[in-house]
Parts: structure tokens; sequence; C-alpha cells
């Protein structure tokens, strides 16, 4: 993997971890608080419901207390008088069932039904238990819990009934089903109810499937908040109703699943999931961002360092500030420094062995360079070609070693002032091969050397050594071959007369097409219009003549823009 | 970062509840009825994706006050569905508190459904509900002490039954009870318009007639308690009553009584020029206006107009169903004590879907409530004189 993608990616997982580790913190805060008001709320409901039970556990003693005050003034052998009257008093009391017993026997009762209720509710008289059967004989109150069979339980209340003229003794006995109409009304919309005496479970609403296990009416919930309800224990909260004369504890019992808490589940999942999802991109753009500046010195390094491999000499990377990369562009310009000095060397070298062995001046040389750069700015000016400043440094190297060939050329043949004969001719035009195969020896500078060969390539194809036309001339070379002929025509030479800037123009303008790029040829006209003057002095202020001059390599030059790899 | 957390945070913070549609359905009917009607619903909605349903229990007052102040309460916490009597239909319409059915449901409806059933729930030509259930008052005997069926009210009060046993009970107090012995003299109850139709003169007749359990202090004391309901139900299941007006929800408790009994249609007076016309109720799913899962309430109220779902109503309610199918098949009448529904049924007067019929039932039952309650502890002249004097 990249560098940079490797810093990006550890952004990522420093924000995924962070965003991990709030998003559990929070969900365990959550949760806890959530949990804790789920059973708070429970609990009060709880308690509700079983004050609920305690009124109704009053309001049955207060029917049967009624009820055994209105049988001492029940007509004897009017049963369905009897009836009626008690069914009235249920009726205000809205309980479900009055019994009057006598003895043993059951010598009245009423009923209340209403729609859904189960008007044979199978009662046993005296209860089971002995402590309440005691009660009941020594003439108490008594309150106990009933089983129904396969019916519901029942809460039972038996009076006395206040001794009567006839002295038989009579007790009254008032009963509520514990069914699941009364259950879901003491805790509406909890999902299990149950009552419970002691430890024995009375009734419970909803009644469980037949043959489900215990528990399993609870397990199901119409709602789903999400399906985390099943990661979580229902909640249960209990009450205490009263104690029964049987000695147990009647107690209410609630459980609900814990659907808050899922859902507070649910959410915090949810804003995890949305808090990553946006770290994610916040560390995805940060990371980009802060690996771009991290990168960007070591992509000038790498850049710099493939530009110097392919022949780029006058590489120089601007500085970049104090820390291990500064140190290390600077390590990279004393390197580039070096060598370019050996090169500078080389070519300062065959430049002066190439004025010593030629008539030519070094200003020629000189002027040639200058005059080509000048006309490569004409012709980006013109919007007809780029120039990077690689190919500005090759064009100026190829232009200051363009006749470098002309060193294993006999001098004799080469200063002749006389028409050379055909066997010098072929001598002469070798030296474009020879010099670029000099060129070449030296390494990196190919692309210069390639120059050198065509530069005396004519546009129409009438050039040697390979006779190349038009476009397969490389422009620096069309440029160096117009730039060359230009100063010769407007230099003095011992073989022929020095021409006026016009004339020479003129003659270029002559040969374009044939010899000469048309559009090389009006740049260079450009170039030397712009300013006939400077061409004319010899001057070595600029161009890579100053730096052959020059011990100083880091000076900034027109060669030393920051190259970038794979862009030209 | 923190933009994004909090925008993540507010939009996390929807309920996780409102994912799942549950609707509410109020019913007045209780126990095996409303447990059965909470099925079928919940069969229905479980054809629905993520819908449930929730079944709250009223008794008759509380779910028409509760429906008549739908449309004063936010419609997040009102019901989406509302079983009713079809009599109910003539305010709920007029306050526009239930809307049209959609056409396609519409279109099911008719094709499915009695005519009878139909017409209970239209307002001209329109259908404002989903019939699943008819009930009608009929007479219930013990044949053991009534061998024969009783052709008219008298021939009840003319058998010899032993002391203690009341031959005959009914809530005279009861404006839909005494409807049909009503119709026995003044012939219909209502009038074209759709409104009640009570005559002073049938009412007279009627108490006059009943003279005989009137004069009976059980009888008397029965007819005219708070709750002459229970104690039908218990007087019959101690053979202590011989016969009585009831509506279909008491055959569970009968049944479960263990006592034997038949049903027949509500006999006329001997004197009657007209048969004795009992009220014939549609219960109907209607679909609140205001509901916010009105669209959902409606397809799931049409998913109980199937036969299967109609045979599992009837049977648990002992009510008639409605579809068509059920009488071709012959599956409506397969239980015995349905064939006596059934005839009066046939025999019966459907309540109209008027808002007039209800004021005016409602403004009538008040008042001979009223006289009858006044009274009970009175001679019968008193009643019939105060009854003469008109309560309408």
């Amino acid at each position: 993997m990249k560098l940079r993608g490797q810093l990006i990616l550890s952004h990522v997982v420093l924000v995924l971890t962070g965003t991990l580790l709030i998003g559990t913190v929070n969900l365990f805060l959550a949760l806890r608080s959530t949990a804790d008001s789920e059973k708070l709320a429970l609990a009060r409901t709880a308690a509700v419901g079983a004050n609920q039970l305690q009124q109704r556990l009053d309001a049955l003693r207060r029917a049967a207390h009624e009820s055994a005050t209105l049988v001492t003034r029940l007509p004897e052998g009017s049963p369905v008088g009897a009836t009626v009257a008690l069914n009235e008093l249920l009726q205000r009391y809205r309980c479900e069932r009055v019994e009057v017993f006598t003895g043993l026997s059951r010598s009245a009762s009423a009923y209340r039904w209403e729609r859904g209720s189960d008007p044979l509710l199978h009662t046993h008289w005296l209860p089971a238990e002995p402590r309440v059967a005691t009660r009941i004989a020594s003439g108490q109150d008594a309150t106990w819990v009933q089983s129904g069979g396969s019916g519901p339980a029942s809460l039972k209340v038996c009076v006395p009934v206040p001794a009567t003229h006839a002295g038989q003794k009579k007790w009254v006995v008032v009963t509520e089903p514990l069914d699941g109409l009364l259950l879901s009304t003491l805790a509406p919309g909890v999902a299990s109810v149950a009552l419970l005496a002691g430890d024995r479970l009375l009734s419970r609403w909803p009644a469980p499937a037949t043959g489900a296990p215990e528990g399993s009416a609870t397990a199901k919930t119409p709602l789903a908040a999400g399906g985390f309800e099943r990661f979580f224990e229902p909640v249960r909260a209990s009450r205490a109703i009263t104690v029964l004369d049987s000695g147990q504890p009647l107690s209410l019992r609630l459980e609900d699943p814990a659907v808050a808490s899922a859902v507070a589940l649910t959410r915090s999942v949810r804003a995890w999931f949305l808090i990553a999802l946006g770290g994610l991109l916040v560390a995805g753009v940060l990371g980009s961002g802060v690996a771009a500046r991290l990168l960007a010195p070591l992509q000038a390094l790498l850049d710099g360092t493939a530009a110097m491999a392919r022949g780029h000499l006058m590489v120089r990377l601007p500085p970049q500030g104090r820390n291990e990369l500064g140190a290390l562009t600077v390590e990279f310009n004393r390197m580039a420094d070096e060598l370019r000095r050996t090169y500078m060397g080389v070519i300062a070298t065959l430049a002066e062995v190439v004025e010593a062995k030629s008539h030519f001046t070094r200003e020629h040389i000189e002027r040639v360079e200058r005059l080509a750069m000048a006309t490569a700015d004409a012709l980006e000016r013109r919007g007809w070609a780029r120039f990077s400043s690689q190919r500005r440094f090759t064009l100026s190297v190829a232009a200051v070693l363009h006749d470098v060939g002309k060193i294993s050329i006999s001098g004799d043949i080469l200063n002749k002032s006389g028409p050379l004969d055909d066997g010098e001719r072929r001598e002469i035009l070798t030296h474009p091969e020879r010099g670029a195969l000099i060129v070449e020896r030296m390494g990196k500078l190919g692309a210069a050397a390639e120059i050198i060969r065509c530069a005396h390539e004519h546009f129409d194809g009438s050039g040697y050594p390979r006779g190349l036309k038009g476009e397969e001339i490389p422009i620096e070379a069309r440029i160096i071959l117009a730039v060359d002929a230009y100063d010769a025509m407007t230099a003095d030479r011992p073989y022929s007369q020095r021409r006026s800037p016009e004339e020479a123009i003129a003659e270029l303008r002559a040969e374009a097409g044939r010899q000469f790029d048309p559009v090389v040829v009006e740049a260079l006209i450009d170039a030397v219009q712009a300013s006939p003057d400077r061409w004319a002095a010899s001057s070595s202020d600029t161009g890579l003549y100053r730096l052959l001059n020059s011990d100083n390599f880091s000076t900034p030059s027109d060669f030393n823009a920051l190259p970038r790899v794979g862009r030209g | 970062m923190l933009v994004v957390a909090v925008v993540a945070i507010v939009t996390s913070c929807g309920d996780e509840r409102e994912r799942q549609v549950r609707l509410k359905v109020g019913t007045f009917w209780g126990g095996a009825a409303a447990e059965a009607l909470g099925e079928e619903i919940r069969l229905a909605c479980q054809d629905l994706e993520a819908v449930d349903a929730e079944v709250q229990l009223f008794n008759l007052s509380s779910l028409h006050e509760r429906l008549l102040s739908e449309s004063g309460t936010d419609s997040g916490s009102g019901l989406d569905l509302a079983l009713i009597p079809n009599d109910w239909f003539g305010v709920l319409t007029e306050r526009a508190l239930i809307g049209e059915l959609p056409a396609h449901q519409a279109n099911v409806l008719r094709e499915r459904l009695l005519t009878e059933a139909l017409q209970a729930v239209s307002q001209d030509d329109r259908l404002f509900g989903y019939p699943i259930s008819a009930e009608v008052l009929v007479l219930i005997y013990n044949p053991k002490l009534l061998p024969q069926e009783p052709k008219t009210l008298d021939d009840i009060f003319s058998v010899p039954l032993a002391s203690g046993i009341v031959p005959f009970s009914i809530d005279l107090a009861n404006i839909y009870h005494l409807a049909a012995l009503l119709s026995s003299y003044q012939g219909s109850v209502s009038r074209v318009d759709g409104s009640f139709a009570w005559d002073p003169a049938a009412a007279v007749k009627v108490f006059r007639s009943l003279a005989p359990l009137w004069n009976n202090p059980d009888a008397r004391a029965i007819a005219t308690a708070t709750d002459p309901a229970s104690l039908h139900v218990q007087l019959f299941a101690e053979e202590r009553l011989a016969s009585f007006v009831a509506g279909p929800w008491l055959i569970p408790a009968l049944a479960s009584a263990g006592r034997l009994y038949a049903v027949a249609p509500i006999p006329p007076f001997r004197d009657s020029r007209h048969p004795a016309r009992a009220l014939v109720g549609y219960q109907s799913l209607v679909v609140i206006r205001q509901s916010p899962w009105a669209d959902l309430a409606h397809d799931v109220a049409l998913r109980l107009l199937n036969l299967e779902s109609q045979l599992h109503l009837a049977a648990r309610t002992a009510r008639l169903p409605v579809v068509r199918g059920a009488f071709t098949s012959g599956a409506a009448t397969a239980n015995p004590a349905s064939l006596g529904f059934l005839r009066a049924m046939e025999n019966g007067q459907i309540m109209p879907s008027a808002a007039v019929w209800e004021q005016g039932l409602r403004t009538a039952g008040g008042r001979l409530r009223a006289a009858v309650r006044a009274r009970a502890a009175d001679p019968l002249s008193l009643l019939l004189s105060d009854l003469a004097e008109g309560v309408s």
C-alpha cells in the first residue's frame, strides 16, 4: 500500500476506534439509565395496580357486610326476591357473586352478569385452609383465595350474618374472580400480570397457551423494537397487596419485555453507525489533506530524482523547512549540484575544445544558445510549442554542443578555406553523428544527443545525416539549425561576408519550408526583432553559458523549475 | 465531526415503535366474542406487513361517547377502527366521524354481503361500514317448562307452572326489548324518514297485555331491576324463570350453565294485529376518519368478510353471519339455536341508519326507563296513565 493510503487508513482507524469507545460508553450509560427508568416505571405501575386491588378488596368487604345486613331483611320464601335484592347490591358494588350459606348449604345467591363473564363460577364453601376455616367458624371475617380448578382463582370474603330470630347461623360470601378481565385492568399495557399467594401462582394474564412452558406468555410482544428485545431480560416488578387470612401474602407481579432498553440500544447503535459514518468521511477528508501536506516534499524529492535520472541535470528543489524532509531536500540539492558540476565541467571542456578546434568563437556558441532559447520562448508565446524546464535544458546543452562532433574531424578539412572534395565533404557530413555519440557517452544526455544528431536535417528532407523531414525532426534541432544559420549569416566569417539582420531574415524566409521550419523561422524572427541588439553583442550573464562559467550551480536559473514526473 | 454527531443523534431520536403500525380497535363486545374479534383482526393484520392491532373493550355507552368525542381529540390518540351497531351510523356520518368506503371495498361488499346487511350500512347508496354479524332479540324459553313453542305471549302466561317459577320476563325499561312488542300493535316502529315511531296507545296496549307479568311481584322485580340480564341468566339456570327476551350475547352464558334452552322469535300478543318484529342490528366495523392509518384499517376490515372468519365469529358470538356464502352453504344454520335467530331476523325490522332514528330511540328509551323505574312499585294503572300521556 502506498504511503498516502497508509496515512488515510491510520486516520480512519483512529477515528473508528474513538467513535467505538465513545459509542460503547454512551451505550452503556444509555442502557443503564433506560433500564433503571423502565424498572422504576414498572414498579410504579405495580404499586398502582396493587392499590387498585386493595381498593377492590375493600369494596368486596363492604359488599359482604352490606349483604349480611340485607340478608336479615330478605323475605322468607321468596328466592326470586332475594336474588333480585342481592343482585341490586352487587350491581352497586360491581361485584360478581354473592352467596348466603346456612350451615353448609347455600340458601341464596346472586351474581352480576356482564358481557364475557362466566356465570358458573365454581365455588366451594368453607376453605381448606384450617386457619381461615377456624376464623369463619368462630364468627370472624375472613379473606382468602380459592383456586378455581380449571377456571380462574377467586378472591373470597366471608362475613357472618348477624343473628336472626330463627337463630340459624348464616354466612355471606362475596366472590371476585381473579380472571383476565380484572388483571388486565390492574396494569394496562403491561405484557404479563400475575397474582400470587405466597409463591403460588393464582392467576395470570394473558393466560399461557395450552402446553406452553411457564413464562412463554411474556415472550411475545406485539411491537418489535428493532429485534433487540431478545438481548434483554424482561423487566419484573412485584408489589405486596395484603396478607390473606391464610397467612400468605397476596402480591402482584408484573413482567414486561425490556422494550425501552431495546429501543435505547437500537437508537444507540444507529447513532453510533451514523457517527462512525460521519467520522469516516471526515477522517477520509482530513487524512487525505494531512497525507497531501506530509507527502508533498516527498513527492517533490521523488519527482526530482526521477527527473535527474532522465537527464534533467538542472533540477533543484525548493527548501522545505527545518524537519527531516527539509534536511533531505538540502542533501538532494547538494548531490544534484555535484552531479551538475561534473556534467557542466565536461560540457564546458567540450565547448572549449570545439572553440579551439574550429574557427567558431565562444561568442558564436553563446549566441546560438541564447537565440535558441529566445526562439523557444517565442514559440511558446505563439502557442505553437511548449518547453518544460527539462526540454529547455536539453535545448541549451544541444545548442552549446551542436557542433561538438567537429572535434573528431581533421582540422585541415574543418578550416579549409577552399572548396571541399567529395571525401572531405563526406567527412564533414559525419560530424552530427559523431557529436551525438560523444554526448551520448556522457550519459543522461540522450535527448540532447538526438537533437545534435538532427541539427543538420532540413525541413524538406534535404539535410543530413539521415534525410529526416518535417515533424520527424525534433523541434529543438529545427531551432538550432535556423538559429545557427542566422548567426552564421550575421557574423563575420573568414569565408563569407557578414549580412545585415534584415538580409539574414529575408534569407531565412526564402528558405522557410525548404531548409527551415516556417514556424521556427517566424519565432526566430520574433525573437530577433524583439531585441535585435542583444544578439549582436556577446553576453554571458544568462543561460547555460553563465552556469558553465560559474561555480555556483545552486543559483536559480530557467532550468531549475521543479520538475513533475510524467508531465514533460 | 461535532456537527455530524449532533445530526446523527437528532436523526436517531425517532421512536422505534413508530416503525410498526398499531391499529386501535374499539368494541362493545366482551368475553369470547371480543376474543374472537381480536383473533380475526390479528389474523387480518398478519397479511399486512408491520401492522398489529390492539382491541380495546368498551361498554356500549362509553364506546358511543368515545366515538363522538373523536372530533375533539388528537388523531393520534383515537381509535382507528370501531365495532358499532348500525343504528349509530346516522349521527357518526352526520358529524363526518366516519367516511365512505373506498370504491374497491364497496364493490367487494356488494358482491359478498346479504342485501339486508348492505342496507344496514348504506345511506343514499353509499356504504359507510363493514357489517360482520347480525343480531336480533329473541324469546329464550325452557322447553321442559314450556313444551310447545309459544305462539303468543298470552300462551306463556296461561301455562300452569309450579309456585316460585316466573313464566316470562323482559327488560321493561329497555326500548330495544320493548320495540318488538310495540310493533305487534302499531306495526313498524320506524317511519319512512327513518325516525322512531312511538305510539302511546300501542304502548298502553303492550303494558296492559303484560299485566300478568306486572302483577307477579317476582316477575315485576326482575323486569324492572337495574340488571335484568344477570337475573334472567341466573334464574333461568336455576329453573325459576321459564322464558325471557334476550339477545344472542347471553347464549354462551346459558350454554355454560348447562340448562336446556330453545330459541324462538318473540311472539306477539293474542290480540295483536301485527307480528312482533324485533329490531335487527348489524354490528359493523367502521373506519374513523381521523385515523392516520385509515387505508390500513379499510384493508383489515375488508379481510374479515370471508366465509371462514364469518363462521368463526358466528360460532363464538352466537350471532348470524352476513356473507351470502354462509347461507347458501347452510353453514349459518348449523347450530340449532341459530335457526331461532334466523327466523327472528327474517321476521324482524332492520334498525335504520339515520340520525333521526338514533336520536328518537334514545329520547324515547330514556323516558320509558324513567317511567318504568318510577312506577316499579306502583299499580299498573299509574304506569299506563303515564304512558298514555306519551313518552316521546
